[in-house]
C-alpha cells in the first residue's frame, strides 16, 4: 500500500467484485417482483393466399395471412431491472409427419420498453382504440393503457408465415400462442413459463387461442389486396422509400 | 481497510437506495460515486496518513554506534 500504483490496483480491483456483487444482488431482487402475467388470444380471421417470397422468384409459396385479437396484461413483468420485453404471437401447427415436432412461426411482434429505458424508434406504440378517438386529441401522445397492458382488436399481422414445404392451405389444429422475453438490465433472459408457477412468478394464465384450421386458397372468394396487408410502421424503423417518418416522442 | 469499507458501503447503500426507488440508474450512479470518493480518498498520498512516520533506522556509517546482527554475522 505504498505507491500510488499499488493504492489503485487495489480499489479497482475491490470495485469490481463490489460491481459484480451488486449486479447479482439485483438480478436476483427481480425473483421477489410477484408475477400474473395472462393473455387471451382470439382469431379473427385467416386466409392463404398463393404467392412469390419476392419479385423474381420463380417459386410459388402459400402464404396465411392471420388477423387475431390481443388482451394480455403483462404489466407485472416490468421491475426496476426490465429494459424491455419482447412479446411475439406464434402460430403453431404440427408437422405433416408425426414424428416432426410442431412447426411454430411467429405473425406479430412488438418491443415493450420498461420505465428507465430511453426512447428508442424500434419501441411498441400501442394504436388508440376507436372508442377513445372522440376524447381529447392531446392526450393521443400518451399511450393508451398502462404499461405492458395491450387491447389490440381485429389486429393485422406484421409478417405472412409460409411452410417449409410451401404448402400450407388445409393444415389442421394450428394455434397462437403467446410468448415473451424479458431483457433486464443485469441479469439472465428470460422466457414465458408456461408449465408450472416459480416461487412468486405465476405461469401465463391463456396466452394460447383455440384450434382452427388453414382453410383452403380461395375459400371466401378471392381476398382483396388490403385484406392481405402486414401492419408495420409502428416501429417507424423501415426508412424504405414512401415509408413512414419515425414518430418521435414530443419532448 | 478504508477501501473495503468505503466500497463495501457504498455498494450495498446503491442497491438498497436504487430499490427503495425502483431506479435502476440510481444505482449505477450512487455506484459510481462511492467508487469515485474511494479513489479519491485512498489513492493520492493524504497528509493525514503520514501522521505518525514510522522512525527509520539513521542511515550507516562507520561513526554509528548501531551494530546489526544477522543469524550472528556482523551485517550493519
Amino acid at each position: 500500500m505504498h505507491s500510488t500504483l499499488v493504492r489503485v490496483q487495489n480499489v479497482f480491483g475491490f470495485f469490481t467484485t463490489v460491481a459484480f456483487s451488486v449486479a447479482a444482488v439485483i438480478a436476483l431482487s427481480a425473483f421477489i417482483n410477484p408475477q400474473t402475467p395472462s393473455a387471451s388470444i382470439q382469431l379473427r380471421n385467416v386466409q392463404v393466399v398463393r404467392g412469390r417470397p419476392h419479385y423474381y422468384s420463380y417459386k410459388k409459396e402459400e402464404y396465411a395471412h392471420i388477423k387475431f385479437d390481443l388482451d394480455t396484461d403483462l404489466s407485472t413483468l416490468f421491475n426496476w431491472n426490465t429494459k424491455q420485453v419482447f412479446v411475439y404471437l406464434k402460430a403453431i401447427y404440427p408437422s405433416t409427419k408425426p414424428s416432426e415436432p410442431a412447426s411454430e412461426a411467429i405473425i406479430w411482434d412488438a418491443i415493450l420498453p420498461g420505465s428507465a429505458a430511453p426512447w428508442h424508434q424500434n419501441h411498441y406504440i400501442h394504436p388508440t382504440p376507436k372508442s377513445s378517438k372522440t376524447s381529447k386529441k392531446s392526450k393521443s401522445a400518451d399511450a393508451p393503457y398502462p404499461r405492458g397492458i395491450l387491447h389490440l382488436q381485429n389486429q393485422r399481422p406484421k409478417y405472412q408465415i409460409t411452410d417449409i414445404s410451401g404448402k400450407l392451405q388445409n393444415r389442421t389444429d394450428v394455434q397462437l400462442e403467446l410468448g415473451w422475453n424479458v431483457q433486464p438490465w443485469v441479469g439472465a433472459l428470460l422466457w414465458e413459463h408456461t408449465l408450472m408457477d416459480v416461487g412468486l412468478w405465476q405461469r401465463l394464465m391463456g396466452g394460447k387461442s383455440e384450434v382452427f384450421d388453414f382453410p383452403a386458397i380461395g375459400a371466401k372468394g378471392m381476398p382483396k389486396k388490403k385484406d392481405l396487408e402486414t401492419e408495420k410502421g409502428h416501429e417507424g424503423h423501415r426508412l424504405e422509400a414512401g415509408g413512414e417518418v419515425p414518430r418521435r416522442k414530443p419532448a | 481497510m478504508i477501501t473495503t469499507v468505503l466500497l463495501g458501503a457504498s455498494g450495498i447503500v446503491a442497491f438498497f437506495i436504487g430499490f427503495m426507488a425502483q431506479d435502476i440508474k440510481l444505482t449505477l450512479y450512487i455506484g459510481l460515486t462511492g467508487t469515485a470518493l474511494t479513489f479519491l480518498a485512498v489513492v493520492p498520498p493524504w497528509p493525514f496518513y503520514n501522521k505518525n512516520p514510522e522512525p527509520w533506522l539513521s542511515p550507516h556509517t562507520a561513526a554509528s554506534g548501531i551494530r546489526i546482527d544477522v543469524d550472528g554475522q556482523k551485517v550493519g
